[in-house]
């Protein structure tokens, strides 16, 4: 299995060179250059060419890309327009709060998921299965948007239930510790409860097919001829079967969050990664959004190898590849 | 679910299996639900295209400086926005423009797709590394961002140009299922048959291999339906949809971005949210009775 591990971070490589030249090409259209961001906008025009000289704004484009690159390898993004600071900085005080959401989203999604996904197939075609057949048709026709948009009249406007934006208190904020971690879930509750409904359905519906399979399934027969009490057989026999593949799409939620990370984070104006990818191509701070994309494509690829390298630990009869 | 009247069966009855059209339509039939769907978004297509085609952009630039943000009254059913324009004509120019963009990219990306996948999995070999590595490449990029990007470097784009930025990521899914697919079929008895009796390569493709997998490829374009309807509205609400002055339902959506509209202001933003969550959910409801009909296994009519 290593050996697939390796060769798949490997390819990683001329993919992430690929994307790399791709974007800084279009990064080339963008307006303003990696100046505006480092000088005094006081600087005289004579000054500023002698800067763009000196710092190789007409070098053909291999040479700049070359640059771009180099630093990139070492971790060096270039200097953020908007905030004045490394883009290695912006990025990784914004990866923490996207880090905290991201787990709680992922978290609640289970919660809610296997339950539900369980019940629904342990009693197919009932009320319970019919009711959370319904539940999650809905939640699959909810854009993250809506479903945030509403949660924050009701849950917020209306009832004051959660805070709307932010991180956390001022209040909280000064009182420290357990204040502050209280304070932090507070915020964050709502935006990754938001984030877990609307991203049940798949699970939900995945667990309830492989539930209703496997009541036909020739061990659960035998184990049923043999007088195996109802409720042992689903526990036993078919529950541990059916989450084998539903471990798999922990790493698939790796990129289903940080996708859903740019919509559900501008509605909830919570500070992370993906309203900060927003504000920079607003603000047109390529840089930032730059390092954001390679980001996130480093991400995605690693949760789909994680994903398979969860499903092979689970069930070693398969082979990945 | 009523059982059929038991009729004999000719030997024309036996050999000629019913048409994907047909069973689909049984398939329907027998769903309540995927039955009211179809309707009511047959009624809502034809309503926003033929009844309201009167609706254009003269009623949409139609400002009333005295009525800016009003709510829904006689006049306006669905009240005014920031700029005093009736909200009911914007929602109506704003379904046909979301409407119209996640058929064509559902269509874009199936044509695409198709081709694509048909002549990867007939031909294999170097076609298929080539076109599998770049579908690789594309699925693993995060393509929302890149969209978002390409959006806001161009500098003048219309609707068509939005739906191709869309397609050119869109197509991916698409492809990997008819590619599959089809380099199920090319290993049967059929397809060897044919390349026996010198049946030219785009022959046994167009019109004996795609006819065995077209179901299959309808079923992926009906559920993609209701999400390049997403998409759009997620790209309009974030600002990167359409040009700025032409309505989508993301559009209106956006108008929430402001907490006081959120709060306060209902109706600027909540028709739209209703109707695309309706749409979304029929979208859904008729796709899942596709599905069934393209799987024998499945149907229940």
């Amino acid at each position: 299995m290593w050996k697939t591990v390796i060769r798949r971070l490997l390819i990683l490589i001329p993919q992430l060179f690929v994307l790399s030249v791709f974007i800084f090409f279009i990064a080339q259209y963008m307006p303003g250059d990696a100046l505006t961001g480092r000088i005094d906008p006081k600087t005289s025009p004579k000054r500023l060419e002698e800067l763009r000289q000196m710092w190789g704004f007409y070098d053909p484009w291999h040479v700049k890309y070359g640059r771009w690159m180099g630093n990139a390898i070492k971790g060096d993004f270039g200097i953020s327009f908007a905030y004045k600071v490394p883009v290695t900085q912006v990025v990784m005080e914004k990866a923490r709060n996207t880090f905290w959401l991201g787990l709680l989203t992922v978290g609640l999604t289970y919660l809610l998921a296997i339950p539900l996904g369980v019940l629904s197939g342990r009693y197919h075609d009932k009320i319970p299965d019919r009711t959370i057949t319904l539940y999650s048709y809905l939640a699959l026709a909810m854009p993250t948007i809506i479903a945030g948009l509403l949660a924050i009249l009701v849950f917020s406007f209306k009832l004051g239930w959660f805070p709307y934006g932010g991180t956390v208190s001022a209040e909280a904020y000064e009182r420290g510790n357990i204040y502050y971690i209280l304070s932090r879930l507070h915020h964050m509750f709502l935006p990754a409860l938001t984030g877990a409904v609307v991203s049940t359905s798949a699970i939900i519906q995945f667990l309830r097919s492989e539930i209703v399979d496997y009541e036909q399934a020739d061990f659960v027969i035998t184990a049923r001829s043999k007088g195996v009490p109802q409720r042992v057989i689903y526990s036993r026999h078919i529950f541990r079967n059916s989450m084998i593949p539903v471990a798999s799409f922990m790493g698939y939620s790796i990129s289903g969050v940080l996708t859903g990370s740019i919509f559900l984070e501008t509605v909830f104006a919570y500070p992370g990664m993906g309203r900060l990818f927003i504000d920079s191509v607003l603000s047109r701070d390529y840089s930032v959004a730059n390092a954001l994309i390679i980001f996130f494509a480093i991400l995605i690829v690693l949760g789909t190898l994680l994903s398979d390298i969860i499903m092979y630990i689970v069930d070693p009869r398969l082979k990945i590849k | 679910m009523t059982k059929a009247e038991y009729k004999p069966k000719t030997p024309e009855d036996v050999s000629r299996a019913p048409s994907f059209f047909r069973v689909l339509w049984r398939e329907i039939k027998s769903d309540k639900l995927a039955l009211i769907s179809l309707i009511l978004l047959a009624a809502l297509f034809m309503f926003v295209y033929l009844a309201a085609s009167g609706v254009t952009g003269d009623a949409v630039v139609t400002v009333s400086l005295k009525k800016i943000n009003t709510p829904p009254s006689a006049g306006h059913i669905l009240g005014t926005d920031p700029s005093g324009r009736d909200m009911f004509t914007q929602l109506v120019v704003g379904a046909r423009n979301s409407i119209s963009i996640a058929i064509g990219i559902t269509l874009l990306c199936g044509l695409i797709g198709t081709v694509v996948g048909l002549f990867a999995g007939f031909y294999g070999g170097l076609i298929d590394n080539i076109v599998m590595r770049i579908i690789d490449f594309f699925s693993m990029l995060p393509t929302l961002m890149l969209v978002i990007v390409v959006v806001s470097v161009i500098p003048k784009y219309n609707v068509f140009t939005f739906i191709l930025i869309l397609s050119a990521f869109g197509w991916i899914f698409n492809a990997r299922l008819t590619r599959a697919k089809t380099l199920q079929q090319s290993g049967l008895d059929y397809v060897s048959a044919a390349r026996t009796l010198g049946t030219p390569n785009w022959k046994i493709m167009f019109a004996q291999v795609l006819p065995n997998i077209i179901s299959i490829v309808i079923v992926n374009l009906t559920l993609s339906l209701a999400g390049n309807m997403g998409i759009e509205v997620g790209l309009s609400f974030l600002g990167f949809g359409l040009p700025f002055g032409v309505p989508s339902l993301g559009t209106h959506l956006g108008y929430a971005r402001i907490p006081e509209n959120l709060r306060l202001r209902w109706w600027l933003w909540l028709p739209a949210a209703l109707l695309i969550v309706i749409m979304m959910l029929c979208i859904n409801f008729v796709g899942q009775a596709v599905k069934r009909a393209a799987d024998a296994k499945q149907r229940t009519g």
